[in-house]
């Protein structure tokens, strides 16, 4: 493995909580959810299930991107665009001088949100046909990297509810393999009816506010938003000067092979991604300060990562807590608005509450933090991210040491 | 970068070349404005009972990339890498059909969990019981790119031997419809040996699964080193493409002079085949040039049919005459550019090596 650093410099996060990551901060310091009653999106559930909105309509988000309203980008394009830009903006903006930038995105849902309304509507309704070639995963992506100037290297990761987690990871290998010298990853998904639907078939959703962990969990609820974080390689930050704000320290990308949409009960896969992590970073279980779980709320996800936990941390499990109670399940977002609440935990020593937890489940003896805790020295934070398809990622940050001991 | 060869392929395509053993032919011809593929018997690769509740972009990708690791004799890979422009385009369509008519009161989930873009790759994973890597790049001409890419990473810097990757779309009859409206396709319809003749807009529609044991140890059936690979996604003149390939060729330390053949995504649109010619003509007039997409049709991982072609090429020493090349290499070849893009954007460029 490359000795290569990944330092991270900079943070852009975009979620109900907040506009930008100083809002979300505040929200997350406050215990303000942002889960309430659908309200911009469509749907004939709207009152049926919460759900995390965004609360900016896309004549907003355009307004804030200084685009005219009468250009054509999904709603999931400009919440990318929102995140990305602080992200960019927070680590000195596109430097010139060689040094080799990339766009890492990652979504879930793509442009769906929008061409959902059209889809059957562009044989008839020539206007509408500018949507066509919008459906895919990567068309935000190329959005963002054309509205950020961003050309060395772009792509698009859509891997379920990991998505995002494996964009950050996939940018420190480009940059470690030397392609890049910088990498913007992270992720974006807009609310739509086509997943809202999807996961009700699936009885996923929760009606109520979700409540991760406890033993009467029913689902999660779902969530949109963008979170982007900046990484360089050592030399550019040299280069650069920008401030470094964590360090990432190692990750792990496994496979289940136990089931499309269920993860194995036993916590084999989360187990395997947490552990690889640590593996790379060289970091033992017990240095872990705060794990950023995945956390979903349902029945299924949290009691096989609540094993994995339990295998890993030989029932010595560090505080955890899940932040989707607070922001949704952003899905192809999520990885990516994490890894910035990782951080942020990190800079502020913080280790955020999971929201609405009451009681343990009977598979495991430990449950999530429960109230805020502030001022510690958090040094390294797990993040997860399990998604469909058996896609099990684990990110290690830490705090940012001069040289390594 | 270390050296990456190419130790297994395997196609399901408009051609009858599935049959990894090496006899495959590229004599089908076609009259349509799409190519839709000859498809294996899935029984060979799929348990039965498991087949009937696969969507048939998963039947394609898991039978092609089990088809590739039996070319390269091994069983587990150590990454599982898939690149698909549209995903499961076919179970998202039943999907929004089901929801739309229904008025969001329908509840059956199966089209749902097929249309999660990564069901391709978790799929192979859960067939061969893979626990290890697995990633998909959606990411339209661009898409199977970023998994090679990604699988050179991982057997240079990562602890992988063996990656198995794969491109695969397919074609959706709602999603041709729909590009038509766009003008992509031809609207008469044509010949497919007769594409690079025809003096009409657009092209033909195709679809396809090519997929690749990647290693970073020749074995004695290799079939060539993969040793170049690089991306352009915005629009260029053919003279920056031009100075994009000379670039990339400095970079796998040659020159454009040391091209011996030159596959390019000319695709008998009339507005945009010179421009492969001309590419061809700036980067190096002397090589031979020959198209592929008459053989497979244009879709957004299609660069994966031409893969498959240079390493048969470079395996055998020889092009088969269906091919209908422009220009024919001089002697031995040894370096074949692979150059596409897609509707003038995401150009991508790849050196195989003859070993």
């Amino acid at each position: 493995m490359s000795s290569q650093r990944i330092f991270i410099t900079g943070l852009g996060a975009l979620t109900a909580i907040g506009k930008n990551v100083d809002e979300n901060l505040q929200s997350l310091l406050a215990r303000k959810s942002g889960v309430g009653r659908i309200e911009i999106l469509e749907t004939e559930h709207a009152a049926e299930f919460p759900a995390a909105e965004v609360k900016l309509t896309d004549t907003a988000l355009k307004v804030a991107l200084g685009l005219d309203e009468s250009v054509k980008e999904s709603r999931t394009t400009l919440l990318g665009m929102m995140a990305a830009t602080e992200a960019l903006k927070q680590a000195g903006g596109k430097s010139s001088g060689g040094l080799r930038t990339g766009l890492i995105s990652a979504t879930t849902v793509g442009g769906m949100n929008t061409t959902e309304e059209y889809f059957f509507r562009f044989e008839h309704e020539p206007d509408t046909q500018i949507w066509i070639d919008k459906l895919d995963c990567g068309d935000s992506t190329k959005s963002i990297a054309k509205y950020l100037e961003i050309k060395d290297y772009i792509t698009t990761i859509s891997t379920a509810c990991s998505s995002s987690a494996n964009a950050i990871m996939h940018g420190a290998e480009l940059i470690k393999s030397g392609i890049l010298d910088k990498a913007l990853c992270g992720g974006t998904d807009a609310l739509s009816r086509f997943t809202l639907n999807g996961f009700n078939s699936l009885m996923l959703l929760e009606k109520e506010w979700c409540r991760p962990f406890d033993i009467d969990r029913k689902g999660l609820n779902l969530g949109e938003g963008a979170g982007f974080i900046m990484l360089e390689s050592e030399e550019s930050v040299r280069l650069t000067k920008s401030r470094i704000l964590a360090e990432l320290v190692g990750y792990a990308n496994t496979n289940d092979a136990f089931h499309q949409t269920a993860a194995s009960p036993d916590g084999k896969g989360a187990y395997t991604a947490m552990s690889g992590a640590l593996k790379c970073a060289g970091v033992s279980s017990d240095k872990i300060d705060y794990i950023n779980v995945h956390g979903t709320g349902t029945p299924n996800n949290d009691e096989s990562e609540s094993m994995g936990m339990k295998t890993l941390f030989d029932n010595q499990v560090p505080p955890f807590s899940s932040t989707k109670p607070y922001t949704g399940h952003t899905l192809g977002a999520a990885g990516g608005v994490e890894a910035v609440f990782s951080v942020l935990s990190i800079l502020h020593g913080c280790v955020w509450p999971s929201l609405n937890f009451k009681n343990k489940m009977n598979e495991v003896d430990f449950g999530p933090q429960t109230e805020l805790l502030t001022n510690l020295d958090i040094s390294y934070v797990l993040s997860n991210s399990f998604g469909f398809g058996g896609n099990n990622t684990s990110l290690l940050f830490a705090k940012y040491q001069p040289s390594i001991p | 970068m270390k050296n990456i060869y190419i130790n297994g392929i395997a196609s399901i395509s408009p051609q009858s070349n599935w049959d990894h053993g090496g006899d495959f032919s590229l004599s089908n011809t076609y009259r349509s404005r799409f190519l839709t593929c000859v498809e294996p018997d899935y029984k060979q690769f799929i348990n039965p009972i498991q087949i009937r509740r696969m969507s048939r972009i998963m039947k394609m990708g898991v039978s092609a990339g089990k088809m590739a690791l039996a070319d390269a004799a091994m069983e587990l890979p150590d990454a599982i890498i898939v690149g698909t422009g549209l995903g499961c385009l076919d179970d998202t369509e039943k999907f929004l059909v089901q929801m739309i008519e229904s008025n969001e009161m329908s509840s059956a989930p199966t089209s749902f969990i097929s249309s999660t873009h990564n069901s391709v790759s978790g799929q192979i994973a859960l067939q061969l019981k893979c626990l290890s890597y697995n990633f998909t790049y959606v990411h339209k001409g661009l898409s199977l790119m970023s998994s090679l890419q990604d699988a050179m990473i991982k057997l240079t810097i990562g602890n992988a031997k063996h990656v198995l990757c794969g491109g695969i779309d397919e074609h959706v009859d709602v999603k041709f419809r729909h590009y038509d409206l766009l003008g992509w396709w031809k609207k008469e319809e044509i010949s497919n040996v007769q594409l690079y003749n025809s003096k009409t807009q657009g092209t033909i529609s195709g679809e396809g699964a090519q997929f690749f044991v990647l290693s970073n140890e020749p074995s004695p059936a290799s079939y060539c080193r993969l040793a170049g690979i690089r991306q352009y996604h915005s629009s260029a003149s053919a003279s920056e493409m031009a100075n994009q390939i000379y670039e990339f060729m400095l970079s796998c330390d040659l020159l454009p002079g040391d091209i011996d053949l030159i596959i390019s995504g000319v695709n008998g649109d009339v507005k945009t085949d010179a421009y492969f010619h001309e590419v061809h003509r700036l980067v190096n007039p002397v090589a031979g040039h020959t198209g592929f997409k008459h053989l497979c049709g244009t879709y957004y991982t299609a660069d994966g049919f031409a893969l498959w072609l240079g390493a048969n090429v470079l395996k055998s020493g020889s092009m088969p005459a269906e091919t209908l090349p422009f220009s024919l290499p001089q002697g031995t070849i040894r370096n074949i550019l692979v150059y596409n893009q897609f509707f003038g954007q995401d150009h991508v460029m790849y050196l195989l090596q003859a070993i």
